[in-house]
């Protein structure tokens, strides 16, 4: 039997390295589980990454986001696994068992350096997805700048159809990639390791690789033949002047095993000198006096010199095969014997003999055949007597090539007769082409019926050849026999085909089929043990690269053979399949390219010779040609990367892998993916270069991106000043099956548009919108001033579809204006606003998994659980759960982690390891030496400053003992740099100049931690923020000012001194005020994962708002969910309740708190480690609109209330909702959010109980985001009215002679009036009463409109900046309930960190009092904030360090100067502003004599 | 290959030269076109204005007649496989329709006989290896404007023929005769051919945006393949103010084009029959004979 209670498993697997999964990973991590990052791309960072700036804060999205992904890659008990996948979980929850299956990065992560030299010599450029089609990348690259894991990876799309078309599977792409190079002997070498004759095939090589050429979808397919003959002439070249020499000759090593190769035609060759590469002693039997079979004796020699040939068979020759001429089988040599003498035999003997036409007359004396014509012309035995008129039957190669040369020979008239029709004859186009050019008479469509004569052949009776191939396509001619004509002939060959030599047949004894050898197909295994065939006596007359690729394949059965191995399984042919259709290169916006025409010798110089008539490629054609490839299978596989990569980093053959993980629960945060903006083909996306979608306007926008930030036309590159917006593309639209809203579209256009506004200065944005949504915490605000701003202008209109004007470029929108009518308008770009939609791997893993999903294919949640799927143990956070933007995402991926700490807080703990830092590096006797690194903060920084000079200064000064400048210091890369450069130069400080210390000092504190130096040895000089930015228009000055801020920096750190913190011990209870849906849920988060929890409440009863809620749009009963909380509110053992009281006072700091609390007159004092604020907020009381004069008048809330009872009769009623009435005004100028679902909810209800009843919603914005949008589809088919009005001309209500409202809507001409029953108003959410007390006792802030304010908005939606205090809920700003029960369970995740903690290390960065100077006067007691200072036994001040926050008050009071801030001590600035004044000093007195720097 | 070949009712009247064409260019690529026994008219744009169930029926039963035949129906008037596939959508989707439509045209029909135009049979059937072969002649770079108007590839639900938006089935054709695709914005406006009668003022605006965009992107020549789309274009240029002094633009079928570079005489292919003239065209085809 198995144990009764397993022990849960202390893991979290996160789905997707976006940010929702970082801030999972980071939380679970910070609270002691251990946590596998699962990212299916080649780094984290998902959509943010690609993000230029974010709204409303303007913050550089990667700015923000890099230092939670290098927190990521530092911390010990996160695993990133990137290019992987979840495939499988197994278990319950608690104890899982996933899969993961791992895609190859063929670079092994361990070895990679970054140092990005295989980058810099791949001659692959591919279309760049990170920047969305933008620009290329390299096949081999980091995924993005500030990647992490800071690797390289190659991109790779199976095999190219070229190579697949390819007999021999040369590797196409990647010699056509290296004569790109002018790598021309590596090019060469790379076919020959697939093909031995790689300059004979660059002349004589019928090319199919050429008929399947992607590129000739486009124009023509690339000349990949005589780009083959041109690196072939090139390396020839190179040999015969002596540049390189041949190779050394092999001789097969002692004791290897002989084959016997029989037949030096392409074939045998190919095997031979494969089998000699793997060490076999080859011999090689040729009847003839040399090697080549038909490429010596078939085929002439203007098509195909012999000293190329020769040279080619040297080069075999020296690989170690050894050959023997004139030695015929059967009768110089007898098979049996050869067979016995070796270990295995090929067969490559080729067809040699003619087939007979079988017409009277073949008999006559003048009657020849074709290849014995052509072996006769290439110098074997006597030349072929050729006068008069010569009549070639037959209209294949063999027989344009019998006809060209008996021209050559001095023919006086040729002809040829061919069965087929012209576009039908087997005989390469080409050939043709140049038969006729030489002027040979072709003559198609004839068959010859008997030859004419009398001893001598005087001429040729043809029949008309109806049709060559039957039904089937087969060769099977039919005649019309009655259809005759004669030609003249004093000479007729015959070239209608070739079989196998009788008398060979009869010697080997191997077994035939229909003419040829029989073999294995896949083998080329004979029927005769260890004897195996290929070439044209297998598949009779076939191409010269046909026959390379059956030796290839037979040498490798041979060698299988020989080493006893199977041979069949896991040939190298079985991995080359053809790509499907759709991952070829798209060709959409692709630019036309005329092909490369090789010269020709001119027809009248090839008389009488046999010159080579095809000239070649000069070199700029050949780089020409190369460039048409589109790389179709991405990476070429040419290896220079290999060669390149130092480390030996790369491994091509890396295979995909999957891994077993065991972990508690899985989170699921798989992200989005952008609607595809082609599917809307009105507006042409992919077919006009100015139309973008969003996203990669990001990129366009990003310093960072392929247009280094610059707004411009992408069709000719010229600066845009006229920018259209669309929004709704792909949102709400049921048509391309989304139709819900995606939430964050109409903010990013608006954050756009001012951005690119900034950029370009002038520039006029028109924003194309249905709604605009934006309901976030102080987006409102950002779009009122966007609004409001001259240049953007927001237009309700949905435009039917964007036109490219002729010649120009330029886009033409057509929309209807705001009176109806048609309109025109021109723009330089026009910008798609895609909506989000759910991933198809994401929707994969899910279905894997046993996942709902919901009816758009997002994973299918409920309102009141929103981050449970319907697995137990799996939890889902971020934009897979409906569209959202970064703060809920970010909220909902803590609130997740809190579910998997609740599942597994039995097992926190188990699987995590401590980081270990090296001891630190004592100092004390040391002279400064400062190392200092500035930074380029990619273009942020180097495009203003100069930051090589600013490093270069930094050299020169006194204790800088090394200055560098890298492009981004916080990479991983770099960090590592520094790290290796404070050990190389014995550095004792360091100086950073960048960004801002606000989000980069711990990083590099961090970084000298694991140096061996201790954190505060480190100095940021802020030449970013304070410098590049606010002067980007003075570079000069601005590198000037850097270094004057650098030195500064530098001077410091001279002074600089290590600092130890000390730890104290954490009170592990949480504090929750506010017992409403978000504290409940917030303190039995906490109770859940054992945690001691005060939930303190002001009035008598736990519910807050929700006890109002009745209903919400997607639940028809919301009581017993929030009577369900308060039971297990009072259920949980964990949970100490304090209802009708107050907080009256906090005081401690994380970890310590102590709360006072008034409860029934008596005032108490609890303890605790964490605070959450939960205060929620109160509806907005309602005003004007008659609201209090008319009882008809109502709120929303009144309506809920009455539509609950079921009190009211709605039939035939006239109901008009006022939304907005007291929100986004003068008196609150925030969106209170959840007002127009109510509306709809309630109109929804009305319509439910009573159809009859006119609903109508005067609204300004129709604000149902999300999924939200199906309800408001739904009233409206419910027949509610919705009226839009302007904030201008507010609706008025009446009184007298009954309830009116009036209206004036820009959606309509006329004024509207209606006659209301009742009027309802929208009244919005107020901030709670007594948030400013509480905030004044937390000593956080709150905002305008009395909310409270979060450390970020972004990126710490629940956190305030005051370390342990978190926030929640509508104390935060205005949502909906299940918004507020992620945040709540966000906010429980984060006090977890602190509460999961025994003990916590405070900051070392504290006051400390000079005791012998101090006058006991206590200022310093007065004028803290925090309480820190105190008086000791010695009647002396004091600072308990735990309590202070470094904020140097104290010492700037202290009349007596007895007290110094750590880390910010007074000689430290004194050297500060000496370094400046110096500076300063010599450049205004430089005329006088130096003085002394003594202020 | 071989079909049943529906002309429709402007084959025998304004649209000859579509018919002529297009059985000259089917003769010469081996195509066998069997002319439906007892066709009647498909409705058009009338039909499906005024009747639903008279619009289904009258397709219906002419692709009765084809199932007789047992072959897939070959169209070249882009109205007619516009009604013709409508009417296929609507009778198999549709079990109700299906009844009526029994009822109405005396048979049942179930939507499943395949429908395809001309331009689809030249693309799919014969295949681009076998037409380029078959050339005789080049375009020799004329730039052809392919305008594809709205009944041949929309709604895309119906006709599942090319893109709604961008199509590029006749643009294919042309780059494949050697000419050059002109690449402009109104492949797929409308040319008000529906209102020729009623409203000729609204053909005339509409027709002139046309002719004046394909001119503006560089056109010699516009490619048709609807009779509706050649009417008003060809037609109504008389009438169209713009364009002085630049002569008229020829508005030819692509089956016309086809048929000059298979190598056969103009006036099989009813090229006499436009109102504009086709010199253009004629001499870019003789420009370079091979």
């Amino acid at each position: 039997m198995s144990e009764d209670i397993k022990k849960k498993t202390g893991a979290v697997l996160v789905q997707g390295g976006g940010i929702a999964g970082i801030q999972a990973a980071l939380d679970l991590a910070g609270s002691g589980f251990k946590v596998y990052l699962v990212e299916r791309s080649a780094a984290i960072g998902g959509m943010m990454s690609h993000l230029d700036k974010t709204f409303p804060t303007g913050d550089c999205a990667t700015c923000i986001v890099s230092p939670k992904l290098v927190e990521c890659a530092r911390n010990l008990n996160v695993e990133i696994l990137t290019l992987s996948e979840l495939s499988d979980l197994q278990g319950e929850p608690g104890n899982f068992t996933a899969t993961v299956r791992r895609y190859p990065r063929y670079v092994d992560e361990d070895k990679c350096t970054a140092c990005a030299q295989c980058t810099d010599v791949c001659p692959v450029e591919v279309p760049n997805h990170f920047d969305r089609e933008m620009g290329t990348r390299k096949a081999i690259a980091k995924h993005y700048a500030q990647a992490t894991p800071n690797i390289f990876g190659i991109l790779k799309n199976g095999h190219s159809p070229c190579k697949v078309a390819c007999p021999a599977n040369i590797n196409v792409q990647g010699y056509i990639q290296l004569i790109k190079k002018k790598e021309y002997v590596k090019a060469v070498n790379l076919i020959r390791e697939r093909n031995p004759l790689s300059a004979v095939c660059g002349r004589a090589c019928n090319h199919p690789c050429e008929a399947v050429c992607t590129r000739g979808k486009l124009d023509d397919p690339v000349a990949i033949r005589l780009l083959k003959k041109y690196a072939s002439d090139r390396e020839m070249e190179l040999v015969e002047s002596g540049q390189i020499s041949l190779p050394e000759e092999k001789t097969p090593p002692p004791g290897a095993k002989k084959v016997a190769v029989i037949g030096a035609g392409p074939a045998g060759l190919t095997a031979a000198a494969d089998l000699a590469d793997r060490g076999y002693a080859v011999t090689v039997y040729e009847a003839s006096s040399a090697a080549g079979g038909m490429l010596r004796w078939g085929i002439p020699g203007y098509r195909l010199p012999k000293n190329i040939l020769d040279y080619e068979v040297e080069l075999i020759r020296r690989r170690g095969v050894a050959f023997k001429y004139g030695c015929r089988i059967g009768k110089d040599v007898e098979f049996g014997r050869i067979r016995q003498d070796s270990d295995a035999v090929f067969v490559g003997v080729g067809v040699q003999v003619s087939r007979r036409l079988g017409v009277e007359g073949e008999e006559l004396s003048g009657i020849g055949y074709g290849v014995e014509f052509l072996r006769q012309a290439a110098g074997a035995g006597n030349p072929p007597d050729v006068k008069g008129k010569v009549v070639v039957i037959g209209g294949g190669n063999v027989a344009v090539d019998v006809a060209r040369t008996a021209l050559r020979l001095g023919a006086d008239e040729v002809e040829m007769v061919s069965l087929e029709q012209r576009d039908e004859m087997p005989a390469l186009p080409e050939e043709v082409a140049d038969t006729l050019a030489e002027g040979i008479k072709v003559t198609n469509g004839w068959g010859p019926r008997r030859i004419l004569g009398d001893g001598d052949v005087t001429g040729i009776e043809l029949k008309r050849c109806a049709s060559v191939f039957d039904q089937e396509g087969r060769f099977c001619p039919a005649y019309d026999e009655k259809d005759l004509t004669t030609v003249q002939a004093d000479r007729v060959i015959i070239a209608i085909g070739q079989s196998l030599d009788r008398n060979f047949i009869g010697a080997a004894g191997l077994d035939i089929e229909r003419g040829c050898f029989k073999v294995d197909p896949v083998t080329f295994e004979t029927s005769a043990a260890g004897v195996f065939a290929g070439g044209d006596s297998v598949s009779g007359p076939a191409s010269i690269i046909q026959a390379v690729g059956a030796g290839k394949k037979a040498a490798e059965s041979i060698d299988r053979y020989l080493k006893s191995q199977d041979l069949r399984s896991g040939r190298f042919e079985d991995g080359v399949k053809p790509l499907p259709e759709e991952l070829l290169p798209s060709l959409t916006g692709k630019q036309k390219s005329a092909r490369a025409m090789p010269g020709h010798l001119p027809v009248e110089k090839r008389n009488n010779n046999f010159l080579e008539t095809e000239g070649g490629f000069d070199e700029q054609a050949a780089l020409a040609e190369s460039e048409r490839c589109l790389n179709c299978a991405l990476c070429s596989e040419c290896r220079e990367c290999v060669d390149a990569c130092e480390q030996n980093a790369i491994d091509h053959y890396m295979g995909q892998r999957e891994v077993r993980l065991e972990v508690g629960s899985v989170i699921l945060a798989p992200g989005f993916e952008e609607f595809p903006a082609e599917k809307k083909g009105e507006f042409g996306f992919g077919r006009y270069a100015n139309v973008l979608t969003s996203v990669q306007f990001e990129r366009m926008l990003s310093a960072s991106g392929p247009f280094e930030g610059h707004v411009v036309r992408r069709s000719d590159g010229k600066e845009a000043r006229r920018i259209a917006w669309i929004q709704c593309v792909g949102s709400r639209d049921e048509k391309c099956g989304n139709g819900y809203c995606s939430s964050v579209c109409c903010m990013v256009s608006t954050k756009q548009a001012l951005v690119a506004s900034d950029h370009t200065p002038g520039l006029e944005a028109s924003i194309f919108y249905m709604d605009i949504r934006a309901h976030g915490k102080d987006f409102d605000q950002y779009y009122e001033r966007a609004a409001g701003s001259e240049n953007i202008h927001y237009i309700r209109s949905m435009p039917s579809r964007v036109l490219q004007v002729p010649g120009t470029g330029d886009l033409r929108l057509q929309y209807y204006g705001d009176s109806g009518e048609m309109r025109e308008q021109e723009f330089d770009l026009v910008v798609l606003s895609v909506g989000m939609q759910a991933g198809v791997a994401a929707r994969e893993t899910a279905a894997r998994l046993g996942v709902r999903l919901d009816e758009y294919g997002f994973c299918a949640t409920d309102r009141l659980s929103p981050l449970e799927t319907s697995r137990p143990g799996v939890y889902v956070a971020g934009a897979f759960q409906e569209p959202k933007d970064i703060p809920e995402t970010v909220t909902q991926a803590s609130a997740a982690a809190s579910l998997s700490m609740e599942l597994l807080a039995e097992a926190r703990n188990s699987l995590v390891s401590k980081p270990v830092y090296p001891e630190e590096h004592d100092i004390s006797d040391e002279e400064p030496r400062i190392g200092v690194f500035v930074c380029h903060c990619g273009k942020n920084i180097a495009s203003v400053v100069d930051v090589e000079k600013v490093a270069q200064a930094a050299a020169q000064l006194p204790g800088v003992v090394f200055a560098t400048h890298t492009m981004y210091t916080c990479a991983d890369s770099s960090l590592n740099n520094i790290h290796d450069m404070i050990h190389k130069h014995r550095l004792n400080r360091v100086v950073v100049a960048s960004c801002t210390p606000r989000t980069h000092e711990p990083i590099f504190r961090e970084t000298l931690r694991e140096a061996g130096l201790n954190p505060w040895l480190f100095e940021l000089a802020n030449i970013r923020d304070q410098c590049s930015w606010v002067h980007s228009a003075q570079p000069e000055q601005a590198t000037d000012k850097a270094t004057q801020l650098m030195k500064m920096s530098v001077a410091r750190a001279r002074l600089l001194a290590p600092l130890t913190g000390t730890s104290f011990s954490v009170d592990q209870t949480g504090l929750v005020i506010g017992g409403g849906v978000s504290g409940m849920t917030a303190a039995l988060a906490l109770a859940g994962q054992g945690f001691k929890v005060h939930l303190v409440e002001k009035s008598g009863r736990l519910g807050g708002n929700a006890l109002d809620l009745n209903y919400t749009l997607e639940h028809e009963e919301t009581q017993p969910f929030v009577a369900g909380l308060v039971r297990q509110v009072g259920d949980s053992p964990n949970i100490v309740l304090h209802l009708k009281a107050e907080v009256t006072g906090v005081s401690g700091f994380i970890g310590q708190f102590k709360v006072g609390i008034f409860k029934d007159g008596i005032e108490s004092q609890v303890s605790c480690g964490a605070i959450i604020v939960a205060t929620g907020a109160e509806p907005a009381a309602a005003r004007g609109y008659l609201h209090g004069k008319d009882g008809r008048v109502i709120t929303q809330l009144d309506l809920e209330r009455q539509l609950h009872r079921g009190e009211s009769v709605w039939a035939g009623k006239n109901v008009v909702m006022i939304q907005c009435a007291g929100s986004r005004n003068e008196e609150r100028a925030y969106c209170s959010r959840i007002c127009c679902s109510t509306a709809v909810k309630n109109a929804l209800r009305i319509k439910r109980d009573d159809p009859s009843a006119n609903i109508y919603v005067l609204y300004r914005d129709i604000r149902t985001y999300g999924f939200r949008e199906k309800y408001y589809k739904q009233a409206r088919e419910a027949g509610v009215i919705f009226i839009r009005y302007d904030r201008a001309a507010p609706p008025e209500v009446t009184g007298e002679n009954g309830l009116r409202v009036s209206l004036k809507s820009p959606d309509f001409p006329e004024p509207i009036e209606i006659e209301a029953d009742n009027v309802v108003l929208s009244t919005g959410v107020d901030a709670a009463e007594g948030n400013r007390r509480l905030a004044d006792m937390l000593k956080v802030p709150v905002n305008a409109d009395g909310f409270f304010v979060e450390a970020h908005l972004k990126l710490r939606p629940v956190e305030f900046a005051t370390e342990g205090i978190y926030l929640c809920g509508l104390a935060h700003s205005p949502k909906h309930l299940d918004e507020n029960i992620s945040q709540a369970r966000a906010a429980a995740s984060r006090a977890s960190v602190v509460l999961s903690k025994s003990y916590l290390e405070v900051g070392a960065q504290v006051s400390r009092v000079d005791q012998s100077k101090c006058i006991s006067c206590m200022t310093c007691a007065k004028v803290c904030p925090y309480g820190a200072p105190m008086v000791n036994a010695d009647r002396k001040a004091e600072i308990i360090a735990a309590k202070c926050m470094g904020c140097g008050i104290c010492a700037a009071e202290c009349p007596a100067c007895a007290i110094q801030l750590n880390h910010f001590i007074s000689r430290q600035f004194k050297d500060m502003l000496d370094e400046l004044f110096k500076d300063m000093k010599e450049e205004t007195t430089s005329a006088e004599p130096e003085k002394s720097g003594v202020l | 290959m071989k079909y049943a070949y529906y002309p429709g009712c402007s084959s025998h009247s304004t649209a000859r030269d579509m018919h002529e064409s297009a059985t000259a260019v089917a003769r010469r690529l081996g195509i066998e076109l069997v002319e439906l026994d007892g066709w009647s008219c498909c409705g058009a744009t009338a039909a499906h204005q005024t009747d639903r169930l008279l619009a289904a029926s009258l397709p219906s039963s002419n692709l009765l007649l084809a199932q007789r035949t047992g072959l897939d129906t070959l169209v070249t008037c882009a109205a007619c496989y516009s009604r013709m596939k409508a009417a296929n959508h609507e009778v198999s989707s549709s079990p109700d329709m299906r009844k009526k439509v029994a009822e109405a045209v005396g048979s049942d029909y179930d939507g499943s006989m395949p429908v395809r135009h001309i331009v689809e049979v030249l693309l799919e059937d014969v295949g681009m290896p076998k037409l380029k072969k078959s050339l005789a002649r080049s375009l020799n770079g004329l730039k052809v404007a392919a305008y594809y108007g709205c009944l041949l590839v929309r709604p895309h639900d119906v006709t599942g023929f090319d893109d709604a938006e961008n199509p590029v089935s006749l643009d294919r054709l042309v780059e494949a005769m050697g000419g050059e695709s002109v690449d402009w914005p109104c492949k797929v406006d409308c040319c008000g051919g529906g209102l020729n009668l009623t409203r000729t003022d609204e053909v005339v605006r509409l027709s002139n945006s046309i002719i004046d965009m394909a001119r503006d992107s560089g056109a010699d020549c516009i490619a048709v393949a609807c009779p509706m789309c050649q009417a008003s274009l060809d037609l109504r240029q008389k009438d169209m103010k713009g364009g002085a002094g630049k002569g008229r633009l020829p508005i030819v079928y692509i089956t016309q084009l086809l048929g000059l570079c298979l190598g056969i005489a103009p006036a099989e292919l009813g090229l006499n029959r436009l109102m504009a003239s086709p010199d253009a065209v004629l001499q870019a085809v003789s420009s370079k004979g091979s």
